[in-house]
Parts: structure tokens; C-alpha cells; sequence
């Protein structure tokens, strides 16, 4: 018997967060052993009486953000923070050695179930410090923050990454977006996300700029980023541009053509990440 | 943007058309629904896991292109691009599709629309009345037959056009795969032997993914969209089933029930205009009543096959089998009512 069959209660909580649901269906996936983790998600979602299982994870078109940037030739990348393991999949098809970590344990064995015991993607427990190798020997890292806004530990992660990352090479950075406050008013919860997405992002701007990059830019992912099925520049005309696409998909009512008239892109998209180079 | 992307889509400013000429500056990425390259096995082969799609923006944020991005081995886009180019030359139906330009390199491939005006059928459709749609459905349905038939004699690497169809041995995979998703055996019967009984049909190049979604309509004129499966389905009458379907979907939602057959046989003039339109598109295609049902067969237990084989979650394919049962028992038990689908009344 695994830890996980003592660990995880026949019939979850309905509050877990959507976190705590997708460790629940990795959990699910260990169990089964040898099962197809695809099919596996199937199994663990219906089990959480989802409506969508295979949205407790991403897909593999969650790795197309590396289109909208440029990278040098080179065989190395890296996931930090991995989490279910989407970029590192697609890192893999573009670079000869994938290093996937990340703190949570949970995790990490769930890397491991996806990718098995091949020599690249490396699956790892941990952070940035356990990577060694050449300065400037990764073409692109993908970094998933723990915090929301930028502190010491994460300045000393960039300058880690930095040192890593070659000349010319791509950085992804995922601030961690905050968890929606149930019951609370929809002014407190647009403060909070426009709070959210207009003053952290400009906050991780800065930091990535100590850090010694030079910022890309900031994209949104719509409606996620495991589910980018819209990535757009964070910008007026842009996100101008993404709404008057698809209206059926994006509108929201009569307020969100102002909001997105006053720039306050922030509390329309939740989901957001930052392309640097060095 | 990534350095290969640039330089395929850079050859736009050379491009001998002027729509498509027109210089861009920024990207939004849309329709992002699979990776490139290709990540790990793709669960069977459709529209919604391969690539992503670009809209290029100019300065201003104006839509001015669209572009498909695809992995370079994916032949859907290689059809669309030789589609797309060969009816553009063509003066009866070029209208009906946009300029585009196509191009690859050993990692990808992208296909390039100028931005068309108008919107998708779908916002029309859903404020329109059933006359008004009706009246569009008889301008669409006739249009697509023409750019089929058009295609056909253009294009000669799509073959098969106007060649004898046996249904029954077209619908035989079908038929074996949903038997192991739980079909009850006297049910796959008694569809397999309505096929069997029915008259060979004459094949005829299909769309596709004819649905309101690839319907452009801009004040009175329409543009057809999403030629990557054009071609590939030869079934006559399968676009017109297609289109009837998903229209009657959006426009009356799960209102009187689930069952696509049973809204469809109802007396609310939606359902009228539909078995109307179903009655003349059998007729135009030169299809019977009886062989027309065959199509509706055969339609269903494509779709509900191919759901299923893309990985999508039992929502999405459990009321497609629930279609097909549903059209095994109405021939078993009610034969008349059948009857009534392709008979207008």
C-alpha cells in the first residue's frame, strides 16, 4: 500500500482549490500504477465529479508561448517549478536535455510517473541551486514563482537563472496569481486583481531588470495557463484586438469594454507571465 | 517572435496581392490547441490539437491577417493552402474564400488569410427567425455544392468525385468501434442492414467542417472558411447535415431535449425549416429520401467515433451515441417518423 492509498479520502472536499484537486488526481494516477496518465485524469476527475477532468491539467499546446520569443541554439533548458510537468513536455521536443524541479513533492512524483526514467526530461526535488553545469549553458528557463511578488528568495533565484541562461536566451517568468477570495464583493475582487495584475507585474518588470534581463514583454493567458487557448500582449491595442475576436468567448457584459478602455487589463486576465533575455 | 515564424511571415510583404501585403507589427496567438512540434501522441488526428493560430495586428491594433501555424508534417494545412489556391484562380467561387499565402521550412508550416470582414454565422444565428434562416440556408447550402463540384474538376489530386459509395462498407469502422463503446448489438443491426438495403450513392467532395463557425457573413455576401478536411469526406449530403445540425443547435440549445433527432422532428418552425432544408439539399444532391437517411446513419456514427477518439471527455461523445441509438430505434420502432426527416413535412 502506498502512502498516497492511506493519504487521499474517497470523496474530497468540494472547497479544495484547483491545486489541491490536481494533487488529488496525481495522487489517483500513482495508485493505478502503470495506468495511461491521460486516462488516468479521466478516471481521478470523474471521481471529483468534474465537469472537464482533463482540465485538472494542461495540455501540450501550453508549451507554444516559446513561439512568441527567440532562443539561441543550445541543448539544454529548464522548468523550475514545474508543477504537472506542461513545459517541460515542451521543452523536451525542442531541447536535447530538460531539467524539470520543483519544491513540492507531490509533484515531483508525479513528474516522475509522466516521464518515466529517461535521461532527459531530469526530474529533480528542489530549487535552481541544484543545476550545475557551464554559465550561460541553457538556451531557455521557465521559472513559476512561489510568491506573488518579488522578495529575496526569488531575487536570488533570477541571479541564479541569470547565470545560467545563455546570451540571447529566453526566460519565462509566472508570477503566482492569487486564489480567488469566495464571498468577497466584486469591487474588493477587481481592486484585488487589478492590484494583482497591474502593480505586480510592473514589481517582477523591475525585479527581472536588477536581475540583469531585458524584458520582452508581459503576455495573458486566456482562461489559463495550463489552457492558453489566447495568448496576447499586454498591451491596450492588443487586448482591444483579442476581445473584439471573439466576443462569445472573452465578453463578460457591458463593463469589460471599459475596463479594457481604461487599460485596467489586470482584472480582466488573471493569468499572466513575463519573456526576458539577457 | 521566434526567428523561423518571422521570416515565413515576413514574405508577406512580397506577396502579389494586396490584401495580403498589408504590414503587421504585433501577434495575438489564438485557437492555441496543440503543440509544436508535437509534444507527445496526439489522441487521433483532428482540427483541435495541432498548432495555433496568429492574428497579426498593425500598429493600431487592426486585425489584418489571420495565420495557422502547424507542425510541418501536417497535411490538413498542405490541403487547405492547395485548396484555397486553386479556387482563388477560379472566377465562379473565388469570392467565396479569402487571398492567402502559404509557406514552410522544415519545422512548420503557415497558412495566411487576409482579415475579412463581417463575423461568424453564429452571432447572426442566434437573433435571426426561422424564415431568415431559412432564406440564409438556401443561399449557403447551394454555394458550397457549387465550390465542390467546382473543386472537383480543378483540383485533379482530390479523386473520387461522382465514383459508386457503398455506405454500408463506408460505415463498417464505424460500426465495430462503437460496438465497443457499449452499442447494444441488435441496434448496430439494424442500422448496418438500413445501409446494406440502400441504393449505392455517388461520392461527392465534402467540406468537411462546414458549421456556422467557418460561415463568414458580411451585409448579404458569404465567405467560406477552414478547408483542411476539404475534400476528405466524399459522402453527399454530409455537409448539409453538418451545417442543418449545428445551426439547429445553437439556435434552439437543449430546449425540448437533448436529442438532436427529436428536436429535429418537432413542430416549432426551427424544426420545420430544418426538415425542409434537409428535403432540398437531399434533392439538389441528387440523394433519396431512404439513401439520405443512410447519410444521417453514417453521420452519426462518424462523429460519435471520432469523439471519442480525440480523448474528449464522455460529455462530449455520450449524447453522440445516444444519437446513434436513438436513430436505431426510431427505424425499428417508428419507421413513418424516419420517413419524415427528408420528406419536408
Amino acid at each position: 500500500m502506498s502512502r498516497y492509498e492511506e493519504a487521499v479520502p474517497d470523496v474530497p472536499p468540494a472547497d479544495l482549490t484547483l491545486t489541491e484537486r490536481i494533487r488529488d488526481a496525481a495522487n489517483v494516477i500513482l495508485r493505478g500504477g502503470g495506468t495511461d496518465w491521460r486516462q488516468a485524469i479521466l478516471t481521478a476527475g470523474a471521481s471529483l465529479e468534474v465537469s472537464d477532468p482533463l482540465r485538472l491539467l494542461g495540455n501540450d499546446a501550453a508549451g507554444n508561448w516559446l513561439w512568441l520569443g527567440d532562443w539561441p541554439t543550445s541543448e539544454r533548458a529548464l522548468d523550475v517549478g514545474g508543477g504537472p510537468g506542461d513545459t517541460t513536455a515542451a521543452l523536451s521536443s525542442l531541447f536535447r536535455e530538460v531539467e524539470y524541479l520543483d519544491h513540492d513533492s507531490a509533484w515531483v512524483e508525479f513528474a516522475r510517473h509522466r516521464f518515466g526514467s529517461r535521461a532527459s526530461p531530469r526530474v529533480r526535488q528542489g530549487g535552481v541551486e541544484l543545476v550545475s553545469g557551464q554559465p550561460g549553458s541553457f538556451g531557455c528557463i521557465s521559472i513559476t514563482a512561489t510568491t506573488r511578488r518579488p522578495d529575496s528568495e526569488s531575487a536570488g533565484m533570477l541571479a541564479d537563472c541569470h547565470r545560467l541562461l545563455a546570451p540571447d536566451g529566453l526566460l519565462r517568468l509566472i508570477p503566482r496569481i492569487p486564489l480567488k477570495q469566495e464571498g468577497a464583493s466584486r469591487i474588493r475582487t477587481l481592486v484585488d486583481q487589478v492590484i494583482s495584475g497591474e502593480l505586480t507585474q510592473r514589481a517582477w518588470g523591475l525585479a527581472l531588470r536588477q536581475a540583469g534581463y531585458r524584458p520582452l514583454g508581459t503576455y495573458y493567458a486566456e482562461p489559463s495557463l495550463s489552457y492558453p487557448y489566447y495568448l496576447m500582449p499586454g498591451n491596450r491595442r492588443a487586448v482591444r484586438a483579442a476581445e473584439r475576436l471573439h466576443d462569445d468567448h472573452l465578453a463578460g457584459g457591458r463593463s469589460r469594454g471599459w475596463i479594457v478602455r481604461a487599460g485596467l487589463h489586470g482584472a480582466l486576465y488573471r493569468h499572466y507571465f513575463l519573456l526576458a533575455t539577457k | 517572435m521566434n526567428r523561423a515564424l518571422r521570416v515565413l511571415l515576413d514574405g508577406l510583404a512580397e506577396d502579389p496581392d494586396p490584401r495580403l501585403r498589408r504590414a503587421w507589427s504585433s501577434v495575438i496567438m489564438h485557437r492555441n490547441v496543440g503543440a509544436i512540434p508535437v509534444s507527445e501522441l496526439p489522441a487521433g488526428e483532428f482540427n483541435w490539437n495541432r498548432g495555433f493560430d496568429l492574428l497579426l495586428l498593425d500598429r493600431d491594433g487592426r486585425q489584418t491577417h489571420v495565420c495557422k501555424v502547424r507542425p510541418a508534417r501536417d497535411l490538413r494545412a498542405r490541403n487547405e493552402a492547395l485548396v484555397m489556391a486553386a479556387m482563388r484562380l477560379d472566377p465562379e467561387v473565388s469570392s467565396l474564400l479569402p487571398p492567402s499565402y502559404y509557406r514552410s521550412v522544415p519545422d512548420l508550416q503557415v497558412l495566411v488569410t487576409a482579415f475579412l470582414p463581417g463575423r461568424p454565422y453564429q452571432h447572426r444565428l442566434r437573433l435571426i427567425s426561422a424564415a431568415d434562416w431559412l432564406s440564409d440556408m438556401r443561399e449557403v447550402l447551394p454555394l458550397s455544392c457549387r465550390f465542390s463540384a467546382r473543386a472537383a474538376e480543378l483540383i485533379p489530386s482530390l479523386s473520387g468525385h461522382g465514383d459508386p459509395l457503398d455506405l454500408s462498407l463506408q460505415t463498417a469502422d464505424e460500426f465495430s468501434y462503437l460496438a465497443g463503446l457499449g452499442i447494444e448489438s441488435d441496434k448496430l443491426m439494424t442500422l448496418r442492414r438500413r445501409l446494406e438495403a440502400m441504393a449505392p450513392l455517388r461520392a461527392s467532395l465534402q467540406h468537411g467542417d462546414l458549421w456556422p463557425a467557418n460561415l463568414l457573413h458580411d451585409r448579404g455576401s458569404w465567405s467560406l472558411l477552414d478547408f483542411e478536411a476539404f475534400g476528405r469526406i466524399k459522402v453527399p449530403l454530409f455537409d448539409a447535415i453538418h451545417l442543418l445540425r449545428t445551426c439547429l443547435e445553437i439556435r434552439t440549445g437543449e430546449q425540448d431535449s437533448p436529442l438532436w433527432l427529436r428536436r429535429v422532428l418537432g413542430p416549432q418552425p426551427d424544426s420545420k425549416a430544418c426538415r425542409q432544408l434537409m428535403m432540398e439539399a437531399a434533392q439538389r444532391e441528387g440523394v433519396s429520401a431512404e439513401q439520405a437517411v443512410g447519410v444521417l446513419i453514417h453521420y452519426w456514427a462518424v462523429f460519435a467515433r471520432r469523439s471519442h477518439l480525440a480523448g474528449n471527455p464522455r460529455g462530449f461523445w455520450e449524447p453522440l451515441l445516444s444519437e446513434v441509438r436513438e436513430m436505431a430505434r426510431l427505424i425499428a420502432e417508428e419507421p413513418i417518423v424516419v420517413d419524415r426527416l427528408f420528406s419536408g413535412s
